[in-house]
């Protein structure tokens, strides 16, 4: 099931760029948040494919959060991986306050965080310096894609 | 080899460990300790019982309403208070580092740096803080022990990368009063450690030893948790298999045809979380992210070593049949969020004497980090 970066290399890259702007909220435009002090220094790589276009934020910490847009240029998931979790609010955008409310509290299983609901996925897992994450609008993914494309 | 390090007359270096209900008699698979803690350089001391013993953080942090003593706040060179946001997966827990005496068997660190969670002498939670994780966790209810003691394979809670930089989100900050916070660097030494690399002996990791559980569970189980590994004739590496951890703590998993690579070995995790889709999960309220199959399932993975693999049987049971007044369950199991991990938890650890080297520490074995069994 686990084929890292399979999407990207089994789909025709139509265009590879660095820039110093970046953006990852959830449900909103992919340009909307490039002031956000966490990703002031973050480099990003864009990746266009078929219906989508992927950001790929490396934060200064070594956590990289990847952004899924629509042709539309709406973010409909995001993802991360490493030794700090995002600001979630910030990533998750409108949906922190569903997810948080969502999220089982006082449980003894620290290190996962499971919420699925029809609008919105949120699945959090890992430990202390090592976390991964994955967010997304099921209602908005494109056609063709499949929560298993987003890593 | 077994017989190595037996010249040296073991200190005591063991404490007892144990798989209970914990504070709120509510929990399965949940390893606690006990821990004494001291106003430093005195002997005026506490006993904190229901410490939770997490191989998958670093650090002692205590929750505030079970301490009757005051500890001193550290403080940085300016002089400002530092206090600390620790974030979980499931919730953050904001409050002060202090600075304790810790005792734990015979093993002693002075002045060790300590958060003491839900203080009330720093009462504002920064909204940063709040927004890394989804709820807050600052009560023993919400905690779910009185506190815990991180003794995973590296020694600082952040490490260098705090040492000069403030990550975001914000993990140490400056306080000039309860309510006025700033990230701040910290310097390593000053960051809240496995409290273990500050013992004078007995320094370089931890050895957990548990026995093993029946499948259908048990009350309760006890076991031990031992200092230093190959520092005393009772933690002499033998001829265990050598799991490495790569920098940030993760193994790697050969399961079902996947290769997991952001697996990991924790006893704060309460069962094995992996993605099988030919195991039902649960259908009762709470139970749906757990695994409920029809009956007993043995399962096995692979643990990719230096060289070669080594296989881990394991079985999973149904979440929902777990007896009423067991708080051990060798086949609890859920489904894992992430597409790449594999989480080897506390039943791991059922049958098993578990070493976690430290990184950069040295055994007769290796160097850490890594995990043998």
């Amino acid at each position: 099931m686990r084929q890292k970066y399979a999407g990207l290399a089994g789909a025709a890259v139509l265009a590879a760029l660095w820039s110093c702007v970046a953006s990852a909220t959830l449900g909103q435009q992919e340009s909307s948040i490039g002031a956000e002090p966490q990703l002031a220094n973050a480099s990003i790589k864009e990746t266009a494919l078929g219906s989508y276009r992927v950001h790929e934020i490396l934060q200064p910490s070594g956590t990289v959060i990847r952004e899924y847009a629509g042709l539309d240029g709406k973010v409909f998931a995001v993802t991360w991986h490493g030794p700090f979790s995002p600001n979630l609010r910030q990533t998750l955008g409108s949906y922190f306050d569903q997810y948080a409310a969502a999220a089982p509290a006082g449980r003894q299983d620290r290190n996962h965080v499971q919420v699925r609901a029809s609008n919105l996925v949120v699945q959090v897992g890992g430990h202390m310096r090592a976390y991964s994450g994955r967010a997304y609008l099921p209602q908005a993914l494109p056609n063709g894609v499949t929560a298993g494309d987003l890593e | 080899m077994s017989s190595g390090g037996g010249s040296v007359a073991p200190t005591n270096n063991v404490v007892d460990v144990a798989v209970t209900g914990g504070p709120n008699s509510n929990n399965v698979n949940v390893l606690y300790t006990t821990v004494m803690v001291c106003l430093p350089g005195t002997s005026t001391c506490q006993t904190i019982d229901n410490i939770q013993v997490d191989t998958g953080s670093y650090g002692l942090r205590i929750l505030a309403p079970v301490l009757t003593l005051t500890f001193p706040v550290a403080t940085l060179s300016n002089g400002s208070a530092l206090v600390e946001c620790t974030s979980f997966v499931d919730g953050y827990s904001w409050g002060p580092v202090t600075l304790a005496d810790v005792k734990v068997s015979g093993e002693t660190a002075s002045s060790v740096p300590v958060q003491i969670i839900g203080d009330s002498r720093y009462p504002t939670v920064p909204t940063d803080c709040s927004n890394s994780a989804p709820t807050p966790e600052d009560t023993v209810a919400t905690f779910g022990a009185n506190g815990i003691i991180g003794i995973g394979p590296f020694a600082q809670d952040c490490g260098d990368y705090c040492a000069s930089n403030v990550p975001e989100p914000i993990v140490y900050y400056a306080c000039t009063t309860e309510s006025n916070c700033e990230g701040t660097t910290v310097a390593v030494t000053d960051q809240v450690p496995n409290p273990v690399t500050l013992f004078a002996t007995d320094n370089n990791g931890t050895i957990i030893t548990l026995p093993s559980v029946a499948t259908a569970g048990a009350a309760t189980v006890s076991g031990s948790l031992i200092f230093g590994i190959d520092t005393e004739s009772n933690n002499a590496s033998g001829t265990e298999t050598v799991v490495p951890i790569d920098t940030s703590g993760y193994l790697t998993t050969i399961f079902s045809g996947n290769t997991l690579t952001e697996s990991f070995i924790d006893s704060g995790s309460n069962g094995y979380f992996f993605a099988d889709s030919s195991l039902s999960t649960c259908t009762q309220s709470g139970f749906t992210d757990f695994y409920c199959p029809a009956s007993t399932t043995s399962l096995s993975g692979e643990m990719q070593l230096a060289s070669g693999t080594s296989t881990v049987d394991y079985e999973i049971g149904s979440a929902e049949q777990i007896e009423a007044s067991f708080y051990a369950f060798p086949g609890l199991g859920g489904t894992n969020p992430t597409a790449g991990s594999f989480d080897w938890g506390l039943p791991f650890f059922y049958g098993r004497r578990v070493a976690i080297a430290i990184q950069g520490y040295a055994t007769s074995v290796g160097t850490g980090p890594y995990i043998a069994f």
